[in-house]
């Protein structure tokens, strides 16, 4: 069995029983992980850092996933998220050198993912208006049901997230879409646990807020 | 007796009743509080449902062929290679970045640059360069009327000497030259004097000081007159 397929879990990521990005996406940190798996890490982090390209490519595969999701739900747009794990890449294999292992790797890589992502936001601005539903579309998926209004609701979220102010968006995708833990994330934004609280409680009464007129679609 | 929960801040303890990480003691709170406020139930309702729509988001997936793309680049910048700096970013772009120092250091730049220029063109009048705190206008006018003083006092001086030597003439030669030394002495101290005011036209302290000897001059030909008068 080769390295991809013993880290690898059912859908690219790890799981706390016998895969390693559980121990973000569990809440689990790095003190979670079992001996084992924390060890193949390490190797895979110590192949990378001696410039083996299979090691690299063992990590994209485990993270590609999360981090594509991560960006993509920072800037809505597919071709930017794309370019953001292009970059992501490119970091960790330009920096793994100054990985000391501090932190975990996991939120190592998560910070460098939530910071490319910020730093797009920032190039880009406001110039784009992230008009998610055209109006045909959102009648089409209103005369389909129950289903399309889910589905249509769904859109309105991700309007919702692309409305949020940038510090609270990371901390609503960290924690309510990735699953991670308030700790973890105070690890991955540089900031305290009561900050990544109070972030988040202000980021849902906002999506609360902009969704309000919604909420009648998932009844 | 226990404190009565208000709505907003019941608002922001939802969240974290939300995730079940509120202390037992402001969970009792907020809980008696929900039992009364149809609103803040109905925030709470909305909160757990828009979780869980937003948890059950579809999980996307980065395009087949993105990690040829990015073996490529690596290929082309292999890692130690420095980035290149782009210099051609707008302003405003450069400035977004690193706005802290970059404030810091253009705010020092400026000023050292104030001060240097400050020292290279000095602002002010020139009066008040050398001293004088004066207008220019004031000090023309004090300037001529000092020239004026001083044409006055040689005039004075020139029509005491022609008397004073024509009376040293009548007198005993011993005491007539150890005058005329006396004034030879007064003369050189006027030479002196004159010369520093050249090179310094504005200096007060040279001009009172020839302006003595001008009267140090005057006095001693006045006693000459008045000394040969009195024979």
């Amino acid at each position: 069995m080769s390295a991809e397929e013993l880290y690898l879990g059912r859908q690219g990521s790890f799981s706390a029983s016998g895969n390693l990005a559980a121990e973000a996406h569990s809440g689990k940190g790095r003190e979670m992980l079992s001996g084992n798996n924390s060890e193949r890490m390490s190797h895979i982090v110590f192949r990378c850092k001696q410039g083996e390209r299979e090691a690299l490519g063992t990590l994209y595969k485990m993270y590609k996933q999360r981090i594509y999701n991560i960006a993509y739900r920072m800037t809505s747009n597919h071709a930017e998220s794309e370019e953001i794990v292009q970059e992501v890449f490119l970091k960790v294999c330009r920096k793994i050198g100054s990985f000391r292992g501090d932190s975990s790797f996991t939120c190592w890589i998560y910070r460098i993912a939530v910071n490319q992502s910020h730093s797009y936001w920032r190039r880009k601005g406001n110039q784009e208006e992230n008009k998610l539903v055209p109006l045909s579309e959102k009648e089409n998926l209103l005369q389909q049901g129950k289903d399309g209004k889910r589905t249509l609701f769904h859109y309105y979220i991700k309007e919702a997230m692309a409305s949020l102010p940038t510090s609270c968006r990371a901390v609503f995708i960290l924690h309510d879409i990735e699953g991670f833990t308030h700790q973890e994330i105070s690890a991955i934004q540089g900031c305290s646990i009561g900050a990544s609280k109070s972030l988040l409680a202000k980021a849902r009464l906002k999506m609360r807020r902009y969704l309000q007129p919604h909420m009648g679609l998932t009844g | 007796m226990v404190k009565k929960l208000r709505c907003f801040q019941s608002a922001r303890w939802l969240s974290l009743y939300l995730d079940d990480d509120l202390p037992p003691k402001r969970r009792k709170l907020l809980e008696e509080h929900l039992q009364k406020c149809p609103r803040c139930q109905k925030i709470l309702e909305d909160l757990r449902t828009i979780r869980q729509e937003t948890r059950s988001l579809e999980n996307l997936s980065p395009p087949e062929g993105l990690w040829e793309v990015i073996q490529k680049r690596l290929e082309s910048s292999p890692p130690g290679q420095k980035r290149v700096y782009q210099w051609d970013i707008p302003l405003a772009t450069w400035l977004r970045r690193g706005w802290v120092w970059k404030g810091a250091l253009i705010t020092s730049a400026a000023v050292v640059a104030v001060f240097i220029l400050l020292r290279l063109f000095p602002v002010g009048t020139p009066a008040e360069q050398e001293g004088y705190p004066f207008s220019p206008p004031l000090m023309a006018e004090i300037h001529q009327q000092l020239t004026s003083a001083r044409t006055h006092y040689l005039e004075f001086i020139r029509e005491l000497s022609l008397l004073a030597d024509a009376e040293l003439e009548r007198w005993d030669a011993a005491i007539a030259e150890a005058f005329r030394e006396s004034l030879q002495g007064i003369d050189w101290n006027i030479k002196v004097c004159e010369e520093e005011m050249e090179r310094f036209p504005l200096e007060p302290e040279i001009r009172g000081h020839l302006f003595n000897i001008y009267h140090e001059k005057l006095a001693l030909l006045e006693s000459i007159i008045e000394i040969g008068g009195g024979d």
